[in-house]
C-alpha cells in the first residue's frame, strides 16, 4: 500500500468577500494529496449564499481530489446548516455530519473518514458534567451524543487501511496551547478523544482553536492536528500516513 | 451605547466582543480585545482585508472616546510546496 497523503485545513470562514481568495491557492493540491479534508467553519455565519461562494472556490479542487468536510459552529449560526451542506455536496464536497465514508487513493489504499462537528465540555480535571440545570445537562449531553456517533462511525470503517477522524472541535488540549485556559471548555472535549481511542484511528484533524497549536496526541496515542488557518498559516497542510 | 469615562474597561471589552460577534460584516469570535493605558488593542487574525477594515469601523463606532489600535492580521493563504509534508508513522 502506498502512503496516503491527506491535505487539511479548517476555519476558512467564507463570506461574500471571499470570492476569488481561496481557489488560486488550491491549484496544486491534487499534486500533493490523495484526499482533502476541511474541518469546519466553512462559512462566516452559515448562510447558503456564503456556501455558494465556497462551492465556487472548491469546485475545481473537488473535481480533482476527493474532498470532505464537517460543519463548524459558524455554519450553524443561521439555522441553515442543511442547505449549506447541500450547496457544497452539489460541487462534490461531501459533508460528513455523523457519517463515515471510504475512498480509494491513487496508490490503492482505502481511506476511511469519519466526520462529526464535535462540541465543548472541557478536558480531564476541568470539564462539565450532566448535572444541575437542564441547560448544563443538554450542553454535555450534546457532546456525549456526538462522541458516541463518532465512535460508531469509526468502527464502521472496517474495510479501511487508514482511518481519519474529521472534527471541528478539539479532542485534546494539546492543540489548544496558546488559547486562554478559561475558554478550553468551549473549544473541545475529552469525550471525543475517548471515542477515538476506543474505536481506533490513524489521524484526527480539527480546527476551531485559532490561537492554539498544530500538534497533539490523544491519551491513546493517535496523532491530532489542529489545522485552523491561523495556526497552519498556509492554505492547507499535508500529512502522509502509512 | 457609547463608552463613557466611568465605564470599567472589562465592560467595554465585553461590549466590543459582542459587537464583533454579531456584526454581519465580520461575525468574529476570535479577536482578542484588551485595554491598556487608555488605549484599546485588537489582536488575532481574520481571513480577508475587508473584515480587518470592518473591525476597525465597528470598534471605533462602539468606542468613540477610545484610541483604537487594530493589530489584527490577515491570515496567509500561501499554497505549500511539495516538500512541505509531515510524515506520520
Amino acid at each position: 500500500m502506498s502512503p496516503v497523503r491527506v491535505a487539511a485545513v479548517a476555519d476558512v470562514h467564507c463570506g461574500q468577500d471571499s470570492a476569488g481568495t481561496l481557489a488560486p491557492h488550491y491549484e496544486h493540491l491534487a499534486e500533493h494529496a490523495d484526499v482533502f479534508v476541511i474541518a469546519g467553519d466553512l462559512t462566516r455565519r452559515g448562510l447558503p449564499e456564503e456556501a455558494q461562494v465556497l462551492a465556487g472556490e472548491l469546485a475545481d479542487v473537488a473535481a480533482a481530489v476527493p474532498t470532505f468536510a464537517v460543519l463548524g459552529n459558524h455554519d450553524y449560526h443561521s439555522d441553515e446548516e442543511a442547505m449549506v451542506a447541500k450547496v457544497l455536496d452539489e460541487v462534490g464536497v461531501e459533508v460528513l455530519e455523523g457519517a463515515a465514508t471510504t475512498v480509494e487513493s491513487e496508490g490503492g489504499a482505502r481511506v476511511g473518514i469519519a466526520g462529526v462537528k464535535g462540541f465543548g465540555g472541557g478536558f480531564a480535571g476541568a470539564c462539565g458534567t450532566e448535572f444541575g440545570e437542564p441547560e448544563m445537562k443538554a450542553f454535555v449531553a450534546h457532546t456525549r451524543e456526538i462522541s458516541t456517533r463518532l465512535e460508531a462511525c469509526l468502527e464502521a470503517l472496517t474495510d479501511a487501511d487508514v482511518r481519519i477522524a474529521l472534527l471541528h472541535y478539539a479532542p485534546v488540549d494539546d492543540t489548544l496551547r496558546g488559547e486562554r485556559l478559561e475558554i478550553y471548555p468551549f473549544l473541545g472535549s475529552y469525550l471525543l478523544a475517548e471515542a477515538i481511542d476506543r474505536a481506533g484511528a490513524d489521524l484526527v484533524v480539527h480546527g476551531h482553536a485559532h490561537g492554539g497549536s498544530e500538534k497533539g496526541v490523544t491519551p491513546g496515542g493517535v496523532h491530532v492536528r489542529n489545522v485552523a488557518l491561523p495556526v497552519i498559516n498556509r492554505a492547507y497542510r499535508v500529512y502522509e500516513l502509512g | 451605547m457609547p463608552s463613557t469615562p466611568t465605564e470599567p474597561d472589562d465592560y467595554v471589552i465585553g461590549r466590543v466582543q459582542q459587537a464583533l460577534a454579531h456584526d454581519p460584516r465580520v461575525n468574529e469570535l476570535d479577536v482578542t480585545v484588551t485595554i491598556k493605558g487608555g488605549k484599546l488593542f485588537l489582536t488575532g487574525t481574520v481571513t480577508t482585508e475587508e473584515r480587518c477594515r470592518a473591525i476597525t469601523e465597528i470598534v471605533c463606532r462602539e468606542c468613540p472616546d477610545l484610541d483604537v489600535h487594530n493589530e489584527v492580521a490577515v491570515v496567509s493563504l500561501r499554497e505549500p510546496d511539495g516538500a512541505d509534508v509531515e510524515e506520520l508513522t
